[in-house]
Protein backbone atom coordinates (compact mmCIF):
# COMPACT_ATOMS: atom_id res chain seq x y z
CA UNK A 1 0.00 0.00 0.00
CA UNK A 2 1.85 2.90 -1.13
CA UNK A 3 0.64 6.24 0.66
CA UNK A 4 0.54 8.10 -3.37
CA UNK A 5 -2.37 5.49 -3.78
CA UNK A 6 -4.58 6.64 -0.84
CA UNK A 7 -4.09 10.39 -2.30
CA UNK A 8 -5.69 9.74 -4.87
CA UNK A 9 -8.73 7.43 -3.59
CA UNK A 10 -9.04 10.78 -1.60
CA UNK A 11 -9.10 13.38 -4.26
CA UNK A 12 -11.04 10.76 -6.43
CA UNK A 13 -13.35 11.41 -3.45
CA UNK A 14 -13.25 14.93 -3.56
CA UNK A 15 -13.56 15.11 -7.05
CA UNK A 16 -17.05 12.95 -6.94
CA UNK A 17 -18.52 15.15 -3.94
CA UNK A 18 -17.59 17.98 -6.02
CA UNK A 19 -19.31 17.14 -9.25
CA UNK A 20 -22.46 16.14 -6.69
CA UNK A 21 -22.54 19.65 -5.12
CA UNK A 22 -21.88 21.42 -8.41
CA UNK A 23 -24.68 19.35 -9.87
CA UNK A 24 -27.74 17.95 -7.94
CA UNK A 25 -30.90 19.96 -7.54
CA UNK A 26 -31.58 18.65 -3.87
CA UNK A 27 -30.09 20.59 -0.78
CA UNK A 28 -29.71 17.50 1.58
CA UNK A 29 -27.95 15.82 -1.18
CA UNK A 30 -25.61 18.93 -1.95
CA UNK A 31 -25.14 18.89 1.76
CA UNK A 32 -24.14 15.10 1.73
CA UNK A 33 -21.69 15.84 -1.28
CA UNK A 34 -20.16 18.37 0.95
CA UNK A 35 -19.27 15.74 3.62
CA UNK A 36 -17.94 13.61 1.07
CA UNK A 37 -15.50 16.30 0.29
CA UNK A 38 -14.75 16.99 4.06
CA UNK A 39 -14.10 13.39 4.42
CA UNK A 40 -11.90 13.43 1.64
CA UNK A 41 -9.90 15.98 2.90
CA UNK A 42 -9.83 14.74 6.67
CA UNK A 43 -8.26 11.13 4.54
CA UNK A 44 -5.29 13.50 2.98
CA UNK A 45 -4.51 15.01 6.60
CA UNK A 46 -4.20 11.63 7.98
CA UNK A 47 -2.28 10.39 4.99
CA UNK A 48 0.14 13.33 5.49
CA UNK A 49 0.75 12.00 8.80
CA UNK A 50 1.64 9.13 8.24
CA UNK A 51 3.98 10.56 5.58
CA UNK A 52 5.69 12.24 8.52
CA UNK A 53 7.03 8.53 9.73
CA UNK A 54 9.39 8.41 6.63
CA UNK A 55 10.90 12.17 7.34
CA UNK A 56 14.47 13.10 6.82
CA UNK A 57 14.54 15.19 9.41
CA UNK A 58 14.52 13.16 12.49
CA UNK A 59 16.95 10.78 11.88
CA UNK A 60 19.08 11.51 14.76
CA UNK A 61 16.72 11.39 16.92
CA UNK A 62 16.51 9.00 19.93
CA UNK A 63 13.77 10.03 22.50
CA UNK A 64 9.75 11.00 22.07
CA UNK A 65 9.45 14.29 22.32
CA UNK A 66 8.07 17.29 21.03
CA UNK A 67 10.01 18.32 17.96
CA UNK A 68 9.40 14.56 17.55
CA UNK A 69 5.57 14.34 18.15
CA UNK A 70 4.33 17.34 16.23
CA UNK A 71 5.49 16.43 12.53
CA UNK A 72 4.18 12.85 13.51
CA UNK A 73 0.67 13.80 14.38
CA UNK A 74 -0.52 17.07 13.59
CA UNK A 75 -2.14 15.62 10.74
CA UNK A 76 -4.55 13.50 12.97
CA UNK A 77 -5.06 16.42 15.13
CA UNK A 78 -6.01 18.51 12.26
CA UNK A 79 -8.40 15.92 10.78
CA UNK A 80 -10.00 16.02 14.12
CA UNK A 81 -10.61 19.58 14.09
CA UNK A 82 -11.84 19.26 10.42
CA UNK A 83 -14.52 16.38 11.27
CA UNK A 84 -15.66 18.76 14.10
CA UNK A 85 -16.04 21.91 12.06
CA UNK A 86 -18.00 19.51 9.59
CA UNK A 87 -20.08 18.31 12.10
CA UNK A 88 -20.94 22.00 13.53
CA UNK A 89 -21.52 22.69 9.62
CA UNK A 90 -23.79 19.70 8.79
CA UNK A 91 -25.96 20.43 11.84
CA UNK A 92 -26.42 24.46 10.85
CA UNK A 93 -26.88 23.49 7.43
CA UNK A 94 -29.47 20.87 7.73
CA UNK A 95 -31.26 23.48 10.21
CA UNK A 96 -30.98 26.24 7.37
CA UNK A 97 -32.73 23.93 4.85
CA UNK A 98 -35.45 22.60 7.59
CA UNK A 99 -36.23 27.03 7.92
CA UNK A 100 -36.55 27.06 4.02
CA UNK A 101 -38.55 24.23 3.47
CA UNK A 102 -40.84 25.72 6.44
CA UNK A 103 -41.36 29.14 4.48
CA UNK A 104 -40.55 27.72 0.95
CA UNK A 105 -42.02 24.10 0.96
CA UNK A 106 -39.44 23.12 -1.63
CA UNK A 107 -35.49 21.78 -0.88
CA UNK A 108 -34.53 22.12 -4.67
CA UNK A 109 -32.14 24.92 -5.37
CA UNK A 110 -33.88 25.88 -8.37
CA UNK A 111 -37.00 27.03 -7.16
CA UNK A 112 -34.90 29.97 -4.65
CA UNK A 113 -34.75 32.76 -7.08
CA UNK A 114 -36.27 35.37 -4.69
CA UNK A 115 -33.56 37.97 -5.40
CA UNK A 116 -33.04 36.85 -9.35
CA UNK A 117 -35.62 39.79 -10.71
CA UNK B 1 2.06 -6.62 3.90
CA UNK B 2 -0.26 -8.50 1.00
CA UNK B 3 -3.32 -8.50 3.52
CA UNK B 4 -2.72 -5.00 3.90
CA UNK B 5 -2.73 -4.30 0.10
CA UNK B 6 -6.26 -6.36 0.02
CA UNK B 7 -8.18 -4.79 2.35
CA UNK B 8 -6.81 -1.44 1.05
CA UNK B 9 -7.91 -2.17 -2.40
CA UNK B 10 -11.55 -3.52 -1.30
CA UNK B 11 -11.78 -0.35 1.31
CA UNK B 12 -10.80 2.18 -1.46
CA UNK B 13 -12.64 0.77 -4.13
CA UNK B 14 -16.30 0.55 -2.08
CA UNK B 15 -15.57 3.73 -0.78
CA UNK B 16 -15.79 5.13 -4.62
CA UNK B 17 -18.14 2.66 -5.52
CA UNK B 18 -20.34 4.11 -2.94
CA UNK B 19 -19.17 8.17 -3.49
CA UNK B 20 -20.64 7.34 -6.96
CA UNK B 21 -23.94 5.78 -5.42
CA UNK B 22 -24.27 9.04 -3.15
CA UNK B 23 -23.86 11.32 -6.29
CA UNK B 24 -25.66 9.72 -9.04
CA UNK B 25 -28.75 7.63 -7.59
CA UNK B 26 -32.11 9.64 -8.14
CA UNK B 27 -33.70 8.17 -4.93
CA UNK B 28 -32.50 10.13 -2.01
CA UNK B 29 -32.57 7.53 0.59
CA UNK B 30 -30.32 5.29 -1.15
CA UNK B 31 -27.84 8.45 -1.62
CA UNK B 32 -28.18 8.38 2.37
CA UNK B 33 -27.01 4.86 2.49
CA UNK B 34 -24.29 4.82 0.53
CA UNK B 35 -23.09 8.00 2.31
CA UNK B 36 -22.71 5.49 5.48
CA UNK B 37 -20.97 3.05 3.61
CA UNK B 38 -18.56 5.49 2.61
CA UNK B 39 -18.06 6.84 6.18
CA UNK B 40 -17.75 2.88 6.95
CA UNK B 41 -15.01 2.51 4.68
CA UNK B 42 -13.04 5.68 5.32
CA UNK B 43 -12.97 4.57 9.06
CA UNK B 44 -10.90 1.39 7.86
CA UNK B 45 -9.07 3.34 6.07
CA UNK B 46 -8.36 5.50 9.01
CA UNK B 47 -7.54 2.11 10.98
CA UNK B 48 -5.21 1.52 8.06
CA UNK B 49 -2.93 4.68 7.99
CA UNK B 50 -2.92 3.62 11.57
CA UNK B 51 -4.70 6.17 12.97
CA UNK B 52 -7.03 4.47 15.29
CA UNK B 53 -8.34 7.59 17.63
CA UNK B 54 -9.27 9.32 14.18
CA UNK B 55 -11.11 5.94 12.97
CA UNK B 56 -13.23 6.07 16.24
CA UNK B 57 -14.29 9.56 16.17
CA UNK B 58 -15.31 8.84 12.47
CA UNK B 59 -17.53 5.85 13.49
CA UNK B 60 -19.21 8.07 16.64
CA UNK B 61 -19.86 11.59 14.73
CA UNK B 62 -20.13 10.69 10.99
CA UNK B 63 -21.59 6.97 11.48
CA UNK B 64 -23.31 7.72 14.50
CA UNK B 65 -24.72 11.26 14.27
CA UNK B 66 -24.47 13.22 10.85
CA UNK B 67 -25.93 10.13 8.85
CA UNK B 68 -29.03 9.92 11.42
CA UNK B 69 -29.33 13.98 11.04
CA UNK B 70 -29.45 13.82 7.05
CA UNK B 71 -32.22 10.79 7.29
CA UNK B 72 -34.12 12.84 10.08
CA UNK B 73 -33.97 15.44 7.70
CA UNK B 74 -34.82 13.51 4.22
CA UNK B 75 -37.84 12.21 6.39
CA UNK B 76 -39.20 15.61 7.23
CA UNK B 77 -38.92 17.18 3.63
CA UNK B 78 -40.68 16.05 0.96
CA UNK B 79 -38.34 14.83 -2.17
CA UNK B 80 -38.53 14.68 -5.84
CA UNK B 81 -37.71 11.18 -7.69
CA UNK B 82 -35.61 13.30 -10.18
CA UNK B 83 -33.21 16.00 -8.52
CA UNK B 84 -30.96 16.56 -11.08
CA UNK B 85 -29.83 19.88 -12.67
CA UNK B 86 -30.46 20.05 -15.96
CA UNK B 87 -27.68 18.96 -18.64
CA UNK B 88 -26.78 22.46 -19.57
CA UNK B 89 -25.54 22.86 -15.77
CA UNK B 90 -24.22 19.23 -15.43
CA UNK B 91 -21.68 19.04 -18.25
CA UNK B 92 -19.79 22.26 -17.32
CA UNK B 93 -19.46 21.39 -13.56
CA UNK B 94 -18.41 17.41 -15.60
CA UNK B 95 -15.36 19.82 -17.16
CA UNK B 96 -14.66 21.49 -13.84
CA UNK B 97 -14.09 18.47 -12.00
CA UNK B 98 -11.99 17.08 -14.21
CA UNK B 99 -9.61 19.89 -14.42
CA UNK B 100 -9.15 20.38 -11.33
CA UNK B 101 -9.12 15.96 -10.58
CA UNK B 102 -6.37 16.32 -13.37
CA UNK B 103 -4.42 19.32 -11.77
CA UNK B 104 -4.37 17.53 -8.76
CA UNK B 105 -2.78 14.41 -10.01
CA UNK B 106 -0.30 16.50 -11.50
CA UNK B 107 0.30 18.25 -7.73
CA UNK B 108 0.77 14.68 -6.04
CA UNK B 109 3.00 13.31 -8.72
CA UNK B 110 5.49 15.75 -7.95
CA UNK B 111 4.90 14.82 -4.15
CA UNK B 112 5.47 11.36 -5.08
CA UNK B 113 8.31 12.22 -6.59
CA UNK B 114 9.93 14.14 -3.68
CA UNK B 115 8.43 11.45 -1.07
CA UNK B 116 10.30 8.23 -2.59
CA UNK B 117 13.51 9.84 -2.34
CA UNK B 118 13.79 10.29 1.47
CA UNK B 119 15.14 7.80 3.93
CA UNK B 120 12.93 6.40 7.25
CA UNK B 121 12.06 7.64 10.50
CA UNK B 122 14.34 5.61 13.11
CA UNK B 123 12.02 2.63 14.21
CA UNK B 124 12.11 3.23 17.69
CA UNK B 125 10.72 5.95 17.37
CA UNK B 126 8.11 5.30 15.07
CA UNK B 127 7.44 2.41 16.67
CA UNK B 128 7.06 4.26 20.38
CA UNK B 129 4.52 7.02 18.59
CA UNK B 130 2.45 3.84 16.86
CA UNK B 131 2.02 2.17 19.89
CA UNK B 132 0.01 5.09 21.77
CA UNK B 133 -1.52 7.63 18.90
CA UNK B 134 -4.23 8.25 21.02
CA UNK B 135 -2.28 9.41 24.42
CA UNK B 136 -0.17 11.45 22.18
CA UNK B 137 -2.89 13.06 20.23
CA UNK B 138 -4.40 13.81 23.97
CA UNK B 139 -1.28 15.00 25.43
CA UNK B 140 -0.64 17.38 22.26
CA UNK B 141 -4.57 18.63 22.59
CA UNK B 142 -3.85 19.77 26.13
CA UNK B 143 -0.09 21.41 25.24
CA UNK B 144 0.50 22.29 21.97
CA UNK B 145 -2.99 22.81 20.24
CA UNK B 146 -5.01 23.78 23.49
CA UNK B 147 -6.36 27.18 21.87
CA UNK B 148 -7.44 25.64 18.50
CA UNK B 149 -9.24 23.12 21.13
CA UNK B 150 -10.57 26.13 22.82
CA UNK B 151 -11.84 27.91 20.32
CA UNK B 152 -13.83 24.49 18.99
CA UNK B 153 -15.66 23.98 21.96
CA UNK B 154 -16.58 27.98 21.55
CA UNK B 155 -17.92 27.00 17.41
CA UNK B 156 -20.17 23.78 18.95
CA UNK B 157 -21.82 26.48 21.13
CA UNK B 158 -22.57 28.43 18.78
CA UNK B 159 -23.52 26.22 16.44
CA UNK B 160 -26.27 24.52 19.47
CA UNK B 161 -27.68 28.17 20.10
CA UNK B 162 -27.58 29.09 16.35
CA UNK B 163 -29.75 25.60 15.05
CA UNK B 164 -31.88 26.01 18.39
CA UNK B 165 -32.83 29.78 17.33
CA UNK B 166 -33.45 28.55 13.08
CA UNK B 167 -35.39 26.06 14.43
CA UNK B 168 -37.15 27.30 17.63
CA UNK B 169 -41.42 28.01 16.96
CA UNK B 170 -42.62 31.01 17.03
CA UNK B 171 -40.90 33.32 14.29
CA UNK B 172 -40.76 36.87 16.39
Amino acid sequence: MNIFSIFIVAMSIFSIGLFGALSRKNLIVILMSIELMFNAIVLLAVGFSRLGFSSILYLGRNTVSEEVLIPLLSGQIFGLFIITVAAAEVALGLALVLTLYRSRNTANVDEINELRN
Amino acid sequence: MILQDIIFWILSVSAIIAAFGVVFLNNIFRSALFLILVFLSFAGLYILLSAEFVAIVQLLVYVGAISILVIFALLITKNEKNSNLPIRVSIPAFFVVAMFFVVVLFALNSLNEITSSSKHLSETIASEVLQDTSGWIGSLLVSNFVIPFEVVSILLLATLLGSLMLLRNDPK
